[in-house]
């Protein structure tokens, strides 16, 4: 579970660097409010996303006190017996995602909108590069929210994928505070970006010198102009949520709600056990298919006579071996080589920081 | 023989919409023989290449007044949407290699290399653009993008009757540049292009019929064990 | 704020609501004329609906809440799209809450729920249709977000009701970028809305399945609340590319009764056209492979950014 968010950090934090190298390019080009648009969407960004991933740190750490179970394969079903922590990671999954009116969407709003002034920049191949740039950002985003309907689906949803968790218990009510107001932040810039609007305005009226424009109404923000772009998270909140009451209110009015409670259908197959829903790897594979050239996998599959067939699948990032991990052993080796500065003896270590206090009184006088 | 510049404010705006429009058509059509799957597709497609050319030379005519180039266009029509489509159809029809195309690389990875290379003739194009004097200078990017499209499609392919249709792609786009940079070539010169895309279609295909007697197919790796031990 | 903007705002929704069915019922009147076949009537679709509210609904015994409010979530956002999208008229105030870019995290709050419930009952069938919906949702993202790049580009805006209401300094229709952006959301409509050549919608195979496979486990008014949903998602879809391509009808800049009018009827034509138009796609079309549908898309993408280069190009510096 844990592996699952730490890369979805890693994809986050792309979105903030792609956010600030906007930025930096508008700068560049003296096209100073995109450039503070550019930035301020960074910057609401890494809010938004300490909000949502430390909810669903949190959440996860919920599932793990009450299962005990690290592993996404061996949850599931959740959400009948721990109704308030799936409730709650539904927001923080649903922000992650990037959905309205949430404040996920707010970020990646703004850095969308920035990007569609980029054919604006004045050199010849980087105005028709960088709208490539926009597409592989929505790619992203809509891929972080397969990711998190996969994340959510296979630990709440679905049929327990093992016996023990039929005594999974909910969170105490200490732990929901520490998710609810988590996930009440994330509605509240969600529903009223200014807020983040306002405090990220401070910091790019000093880096860029500008400021996007201020919103035309309490209800809405409109970063370049009002009639180009304008987003209200109120009036999404509002008009869904009141469309639900009266739809339901309409439909028990002039239909009825009566409910029968049956097995699954399943289309019919009799026998249903909690395997024949997809594990995590599955749900993956149509992600496997198709990138699989930028992974390395080695499956083991099995064959037509087997009497235990298995199936095992392992996935390898090709650049944590071809980059990172040539670098992490340079970096090994040379803190071995230096490692002889470590002597275990007190009076080395005096010496040391005795020779670095006379060599900066030399330097400094 | 040099053509004259001409004033571009005489001309009507309908006009100059629809080239555009048939020098898109054109970019698309590359795109489009890129990731098609089949062979009999492929021909076709040309021969739709060869139709937009035919219209956009006749409106170029048309809108500068050069008789020549009318000329060309009734060679581009005879040509390389009656003829050699012809030719193409009945010889792929005889070797049997009408369908299966299959590819060195995937179709999403060919679209991309494609994306880059048309940015990158764009690019270059710019310039160019602004030193020529006709009134679809501005297309001399598209014409650029198609001739490097089509080298990239005789790369990523197997079967050989594909370098064919790519060559012949690719002269398609020198002779959009050549219609959008300077209204077109010298007549003598058109000839003889036209001449020699006739003798290399019949030489290549007396060559595939070689390649499949000596191999049994077409594919092109099979080639691969000419070289020397 | 104008008062009556109001009405026409709430007049838009109805009109959307109960126009919907009425789409789908046309597509599939087409198709069958297409086909040699004799349809079921228009109002079929009024009538299933009927008939699924009339319904107990049999739900599965491990179904939770989220699997039950699901489908009014549904309805709330495509009532929400329906409610920005310029239709008729442009005077809309809550179409100020969304432009173009927001209507697209609208559907996919959508598509998201709707694969989250498929993936609540635990069956196999649920969770295939929920992430081929998912992979499908992904790959068309880039595709509607260019589209959408070119639409700001050609138009200066991307709220919806601001590109309708400049309309007369729209390009020329036969503008290139506007030709490949009108292709690029063809597919990206039918790849969203579940219509051949992604998906079928009258298939009854399921393994061949996305989205009918998600609903497999509703019945009476929840499934009928879906079926609404997705038709007013196509409703929404045709009239966003009716917006963008084709707005001449639509009544701007403060609408009064008799503009509104002949705005109605010819929002009605141009939906009859569309509906048609895409009936041919789909008799000529054959459903492909679910591992082509990258393809398809990739292809939509290409074409919408194909109509960005092009409109850089020659939009850009052509001075005739």
């Amino acid at each position: 579970m844990k592996r699952l968010l730490a890369y979805s950090s890693i994809e986050n934090i792309g979105l903030i660097f792609t956010g600030i190298g906007l930025s930096i390019l508008f700068a560049a080009s003296n096209l100073h409010l995109f450039a503070a648009l550019a930035l301020a969407a960074a910057l609401i960004h890494a809010l938004n996303h300490s909000l949502f991933k430390s909810m669903l740190f949190l959440a996860t750490g919920s599932v793990l006190h009450a299962t005990r179970q690290r592993s996404l394969g061996k949850l599931g079903g959740l959400i009948r017996s721990m109704p308030w922590v799936a409730a709650l990671a539904l927001i923080g999954t649903l922000a992650i995602a990037g959905l309205p009116p949430l404040n996920g969407f707010v970020s990646e709003w703004l850095l969308l909108q920035s990007f569609l002034y980029t054919p604006q920049l004045p050199h010849a191949f980087i105005n028709m590069l960088i709208p490539l740039g926009a597409a592989a950002l929505a790619l992203t985003v809509a891929l972080a929210a397969y990711v998190m309907v996969k994340f959510y689906g296979v630990i709440f949803l679905g049929k327990p994928r093992e016996t023990l968790l039929a005594q999974a218990h909910d969170a105490n009510w200490l732990e929901r505070i520490g998710l609810a107001w988590l996930a009440a932040g994330c509605i509240a810039i969600g529903v009223q970006p200014q807020l983040a609007l306002d405090a990220a305005g401070k910091s790019t009226g000093m880096l860029v010198g500008q400021t996007i424009a201020p919103n035309p109404s309490v209800w809405r923000i409109a970063p370049i102009a009002p009639e180009q772009a304008s987003y209200s998270g109120w009036i999404f909140l509002a008009v869904i949520l009141c469309t639900i009451a009266v739809t339901f209110l309409l439909v028990r009015l002039l239909a009825h709600g009566r409910i029968r409670r049956t097995a699954p259908w399943d289309c019919g197959y009799p026998w249903q056990t909690s395997r024949m829903q997809d594990t995590a790897e599955g749900f993956g594979q149509p992600i496997r298919h198709m990138f699989g050239a930028f992974f390395r996998m080695e499956r083991e599959l099995p064959a037509p006579t087997d009497l235990t067939p298995k199936y095992r699948v392992h996935i390898e990032d090709r650049f944590w071996r071809a980059l990172y991990q040539p670098i992490a052993a340079a970096v090994k080796r040379l803190a071995d080589a230096i490692s002889f500065l470590q002597g275990g003896r007190l009076a080395i270590y005096l010496l040391f920081s005795f020779l670095t206090l006379l060599g900066l009184l030399v330097f400094v006088l | 023989m040099l053509r004259s510049p001409l004033n571009v404010q005489l001309l009507s705006h309908l006009d100059v919409e629809l080239l555009k429009l048939l020098a898109a058509g054109m970019l698309l059509i590359s795109f489009a023989m890129l990731s098609t799957r089949r062979t009999q597709q492929l021909i076709t497609l040309f021969a739709w290449q060869g139709a937009i050319l035919f219209l956009s030379t006749t409106l170029v005519a048309h809108e500068a007044g050069l008789t020549e180039l009318y000329f060309s266009a009734g060679l581009t029509l005879i040509l390389k949407v009656i003829t050699l489509p012809l030719i193409l159809h009945t010889l792929i029809k005889r070797l049997g290699a009408q369908w299966d195309n299959e590819r060195l690389v995937n179709i999403p990875i060919t679209m991309l290399v494609g994306l880059v290379l048309v940015i990158f003739s764009f690019g270059l194009a710019q310039p160019i653009s602004l030193l020529a004097t006709t009134i679809t200078r501005h297309t001399i990017g598209i014409a650029l993008a198609v001739i490097l499209l089509s080298f990239l499609m005789m790369i990523t392919r197997r079967k050989a009757v594909t370098q064919v249709i790519g060559f012949l792609a690719m002269e398609n786009g020198l002779f959009f540049a050549a219609t959008s940079a300077t209204y077109g070539m010298p007549m003598v010169i058109e000839l003889g292009i036209a001449l020699d895309l006739l003798v290399a279609v019949f030489i290549l295909g007396i060559f595939f019929f070689q390649i499949r007697e000596q191999f049994d197919s077409l594919d092109l790796h099979h080639m691969e064990s000419l070289r020397e031990k | 704020m104008r008062g009556i903007a109001f009405v026409w705002q709430f007049g838009e929704v109805i009109l959307a609501i109960s126009l919907a069915p009425l789409f789908s019922g046309w597509i599939a009147q087409c198709r069958a004329w297409m086909q040699n076949r004799k349809a079921p009537p228009f109002t079929q679709p009024y009538r299933m609906l009927r008939k699924l509210f009339n319904k107990d609904a049999a739900l599965a015994e491990n179904a939770s809440r989220l699997f039950r409010t699901t489908p009014y979530v549904l309805f709330g956002t495509m009532v929400l799209a329906a409610a920005i999208i310029p239709s008729v008229v442009t005077d809309l105030p809550f179409a100020r809450a969304a432009d173009a870019i927001a209507l697209i995290g609208l559907f996919a709050t959508a598509r998201v729920f709707q694969a989250l419930a498929a993936m609540d009952i635990g069956t196999a069938f649920g969770t295939l249709g929920a992430r081929r919906e998912m992979m499908v949702g992904f790959l068309a993202e880039p595709a509607i977000l260019m589209v959408f790049f070119n639409a700001f580009l050609l138009f200066g805006t991307t709220a919806l009701t601001g590109m309708v209401d400049n309309y007369t300094t729209h390009p020329s229709v036969i503008d290139p970028s506007v030709v490949f952006a009108a292709i690029a959301f063809t597919m990206v409509l039918l790849a969203e809305n579940a219509r051949i050549p992604i998906d079928n919608p009258t298939t009854h195979l399921e393994l061949t399945m996305i989205h009918e496979a998600m609903v497999l486990e509703y019945s009476a008014r929840h499934l009928a609340l879906i079926e609404w949903a997705s038709s007013l998602k196509l409703f929404n879809y045709a009239c966003i590319g009716l917006a963008l391509f084709l707005p001449w009808g639509i009544a701007i800049h403060g609408a009064h009764v008799d503009s509104a009018l002949i705005a109605l009827s010819a929002l009605l034509v141009k939906l009859a056209f569309c509906g048609a138009g895409l009936a041919l796609i789909e008799s000529v079309s054959a459903k492909l492979r679910i591992f082509r549908a990258p393809e398809f898309l990739a292809m939509a993408f290409l074409i919408a950014v194909l109509g960005l280069l092009v409109h850089l190009l020659l939009g850009a510096n052509a001075n005739a």
